[in-house]
């Protein structure tokens, strides 16, 4: 039997899957009266656990059709080769910090969390 | 039914900018000696809060860009619900389909909201875009019947206030 020909991205029938770069966990803040700030949403690495500092803002993007699934398209800092930083401080010379950018990349949502009221976030 | 916030008779927006106005009056009542006394980060805030409002009575913004494009006429208030984690892996992402939205207001479910994007940043509120079915006014529609427009049924995308976020239990 002649081997099937696998699918190529792009190709009727088949879709390229977005570029996610990883999965992460959404922790939003108590309930508020009217409406919540965003600087009081925190973003984890659902792989490690390890918060994200290098978010500068989060545009989530939640498809209700059956067949999508919960996305973050994350504001982020990105190191010189465009890849976003998750951490720690970015190996740079001279002026070159200058370059460091910033690129919205995606990423899976694998859990919300709603933070407890009396929780305080961690500096 | 279309719900629009008010805060104090004004949008959101306005009354923030009222209250602002309103505190960096209070802080020009200040004496000399009274200022001495506050610490240097109260100071700064002061003087960033002072060039903020700066010309504001005069109906423009002052340097430190207090924005000026008009607020979005928010549709109302929300709080959305998200299923629980899957759990197996770090990578088993949620179906769009298991997420719901209460108007926060009344309570009630919005069963006519096809769509869902969050903004969340770190500057401002957080807002949703809802992709809903519209009424024949292009009104979102909460209960009802759809109208039928062209091919499909009329929806709108519109903008609410996001007061919760609810994880269902497993």
């Amino acid at each position: 039997m002649p081997e099937a020909p696998r699918p190529v991205a792009g190709e009727a029938g088949t879709e390229a899957a977005p570029a996610y770069r990883g999965a992460v966990i959404i922790e939003w803040p108590p309930r508020c009266p009217y409406a919540m700030s965003g600087c009081a949403v925190e973003i984890f690495d659902a792989a490690t656990g390890k918060p994200f500092t290098t978010v500068m803002a989060t545009g989530i993007t939640v498809r209700t059709d059956a067949d999508a699934n919960l996305s973050a398209d994350l504001v982020m800092f990105a190191g010189q080769d465009g890849e976003p930083l998750f951490g720690g401080e970015p190996e740079l010379d001279g002026d070159a910090w200058k370059q460091l950018g910033t690129g919205v990349f995606s990423f899976l949502v694998s859990e919300m969390r709603v933070r407890e009221p009396a929780q305080r976030r961690k500096p | 039914m279309a719900v629009k916030l008010t805060i104090a008779g004004r949008e959101p927006f306005r009354s923030f900018a009222r209250g602002a106005a309103d505190a960096a009056a209070m802080f020009a009542t200040l004496t000399g000696d009274e200022l001495d006394a506050l610490p240097g980060a109260a100071l700064f805030g002061i003087a960033r809060l002072r060039g903020a409002i700066a010309g504001l009575a005069d109906g423009e913004p002052g340097e430190s860009a207090l924005p000026r494009e008009e607020p979005d006429a928010y549709r109302g208030v929300i709080a959305i619900e998200w299923p629980p984690p899957n759990g197996a892996s770090p990578y088993s992402s949620m179906p769009g389909c298991l997420v719901s939205v209460t108007d926060a207001l009344t309570g009630k479910p919005i069963m006519t909201c096809t769509k869902i994007i969050v903004h969340a940043d770190a500057g401002a509120l957080v807002t949703a875009d809802l992709t809903m079915f519209a009424d024949a006014d292009g009104e979102p529609l909460l209960d009802g019947e759809p109208v039928i427009d062209g091919d499909g049924f009329r929806t709108g995308v519109f903008p609410f206030l996001v007061s919760e976020m609810r994880v269902r239990h497993a």
